[in-house]
C-alpha cells in the first residue's frame, strides 16, 4: 500500500524518492499563492483523516488517498498538503516512515497532480455531469498509478521481493472504484455550487476566490 | 530567489530534523504482536483500525539472514510457531504489497535456552513433597505441576495483556486525530503569515 513503513526499501530508491519529492516540494511552494492556502490546508486536514480510515479487505486494508480530487482542486499544492498529512501520520501513528516520507509523498500525490494537470482543460466550464465523469477517471487513474508505483519501489529495492499481483489487485481494486465515486460525486457538487474551484489553471485565470463568491 | 520559499523550506527542513531527533518511529500501518510461550512463539498480526492480517506469511529469523520457521496467520492474524534458536528472534510478517512489520522476542523469553535449569526446578520441588506428604497430605497435590508447565501458563495468561499494551501505544485516538488536523491548520497558517509579509514589503498600500 501507499505508507511504506521504514526498512522495506533500499537506500538508492528512498533517496530517489527524497530527491523527487523535495524538487516537488520546492516547485509547489514557489507556485503556492496565499488564496488557495486555506484550501490546500482544508484538503491536506482531510487527506490526513481520510487516509487513516481504513477498511479491511481480503488479506489486506485500504484507504482513501484522494490524490485524484486534491490534485483537481489545488494543483501542485497537493505535493505539500500529502507531505504534511504524512509526516503528522508518521509521528503520530507511525503509519508508513521517516525515511520513506519522500517515496510515499511521491508515489501518492505526484499521480494526482500529473493527472489533473493532464484532465484540468477539459474542466473548463464543464457541466456538473462531466465534471463528475472528468473526476472519477482523474480519480480512477490516479488510483492506478500509485499501485504502479509502489509496486515499481519495492521490486527496484529488492528484486526478490515477493510482489503478489494477487493482493495488489484485490486492495487497489475497490479502491480505485470507490475513489472514482467520491471523487466522481466532489467533483459534480464542485462543478454545481463552486465552479472555479476545480482545476488549478482555471483558477489562476479566473481570479480570486474571494471574487466569485 | 524570493526569500519567502527559502524560509519555508527552512521550516520544513527544521520539522524533518525535528523528527530525526525524536527517533524512527517503531510502529507500522501492519503490526505483529508475538510472545514466547514455552518453546514457541505466539503472536497476532494486524491492520492498526481495520482488525486481523489474515493468510500473510510470518517468518521467524535469528540474526539477519537466519530463517528458522516460516508459516502463515490464520483467519484471525493469530500464528503459533515453534522456535528453536538461541539469540533474540525477529518475527517479520509481509502481506507481500508492501506491508511488512518485524517483532523481536527476547532470547530469555524462550524456554528453550534453559532445558536444564526447569527439569531441576521441578526435581527439587518433586523431592521436597515427600517429607510434608506424611504430615499434610492436601498440599502434596501441588508440586505435580512443574515449573515449566507454570510458566507456559503464566506466558499464556500474561501475552493477551501485553499484546493489548501494545496494540493501545498505536490505536488511532481521536485526540490525536483532532491533534493532528489542528497542527495542519497551525502549520499552514504559519505558512501564510510568511506569505503574507512579502507582498505588504514590495507593495506598501
Amino acid at each position: 500500500m501507499a505508507h511504506i513503513p521504514d526498512g522495506v526499501l533500499s537506500v538508492p530508491v528512498l533517496a530517489g524518492g527524497g530527491i523527487v519529492t523535495a524538487a516537488a516540494l520546492a516547485y509547489a511552494l514557489k507556485k503556492l499563492d496565499e488564496d488557495s492556502l486555506p484550501r490546500v490546508a482544508v484538503l491536506a486536514a482531510l487527506f490526513f483523516v481520510a487516509s487513516l480510515i481504513s477498511v479491511a479487505v481480503g488479506p489486506t486494508s485500504v484507504h482513501l488517498l484522494l490524490s485524484g480530487l486534491m490534485g483537481l482542486i489545488i494543483g501542485w499544492a497537493a505535493v505539500p498538503a500529502v507531505f504534511v498529512g504524512l509526516v503528522l501520520q508518521a509521528v503520530f501513528f507511525g503509519f508508513g516512515g521517516v525515511t520513506t516520507l519522500g517515496v510515499n509523498t511521491m508515489d501518492i500525490a505526484l499521480p494526482g497532480v500529473l493527472w489533473a494537470m493532464l484532465f484540468a482543460p477539459l474542466l473548463v466550464d464543464a457541466t456538473p455531469r462531466r465534471a463528475a465523469w472528468v473526476g472519477a477517471v482523474v480519480a480512477a487513474l490516479s488510483v492506478a498509478t500509485t499501485a504502479v508505483l509502489v509496486a515499481l519501489v519495492l521490486t527496484l529495492s529488492d528484486s526478490s521481493y515477493t510482489l503478489s499481483a494477487r493482493i495488489v489487485l484485490l486492495s487497489y481494486g475497490p479502491l480505485l472504484v470507490g475513489e472514482a465515486i467520491i471523487t466522481g460525486f466532489a467533483c459534480g457538487f464542485l462543478a454545481r455550487v463552486s465552479p472555479d474551484m476545480l482545476g488549478a489553471r482555471a483558477l489562476r485565470r479566473g481570479g480570486k476566490i474571494a471574487a466569485s463568491s | 530567489m524570493p526569500p519567502h520559499p527559502d524560509r519555508i523550506r527552512l521550516l520544513l527542513l527544521a520539522t524533518a530534523a525535528l523528527l530525526v531527533a525524536a527517533g524512527p518511529a517503531s510502529a507500522h500501518r501492519l503490526k505483529v504482536f508475538a510472545s514466547a510461550i514455552g518453546s514457541s512463539i505466539e503472536g497476532e498480526a494486524y491492520f492498526v483500525g481495520s482488525g486481523p492480517a489474515a493468510g500473510v506469511d510470518v517468518t521467524l529469523r535469528e540474526k539477519a539472514d537466519q530463517v528458522l520457521q516460516s508459516g502463515k496467520t490464520g483467519p484471525d492474524g493469530k500464528f503459533a510457531l515453534k522456535a528453536t534458536g538461541t539469540g533474540d528472534i525477529t518475527v517479520t510478517v509481509d502481506a507481500e504489497d508492501g506491508h511488512v512489520a518485524r517483532f523481536t522476542v527476547a532470547a530469555s523469553e524462550l524456554d528453550s535456552n534453559s532445558p536444564a535449569a526447569v527439569p531441576s526446578a521441578s526435581a527439587a520441588l518433586a523431592g521436597d513433597a515427600p517429607s510434608g506428604a506424611a504430615s499434610i497430605p492436601a498440599p502434596a497435590a501441588a508440586p505435580a505441576v512443574s515449573m515449566a508447565d507454570l510458566e507456559i501458563a503464566v506466558a499464556r495468561k500474561v501475552a493477551p495483556l501485553a499484546a493489548q499494551i501494545d496494540a493501545l501505544q498505536s490505536a488511532l485516538r481521536i485526540q490525536d486525530i483532532v491533534g493532528g488536523i489542528g497542527y495542519i491548520v497551525g502549520i499552514f497558517g504559519l505558512v501564510a503569515f510568511l506569505k503574507s509579509r512579502r507582498p505588504a514589503k514590495d507593495r506598501p498600500s
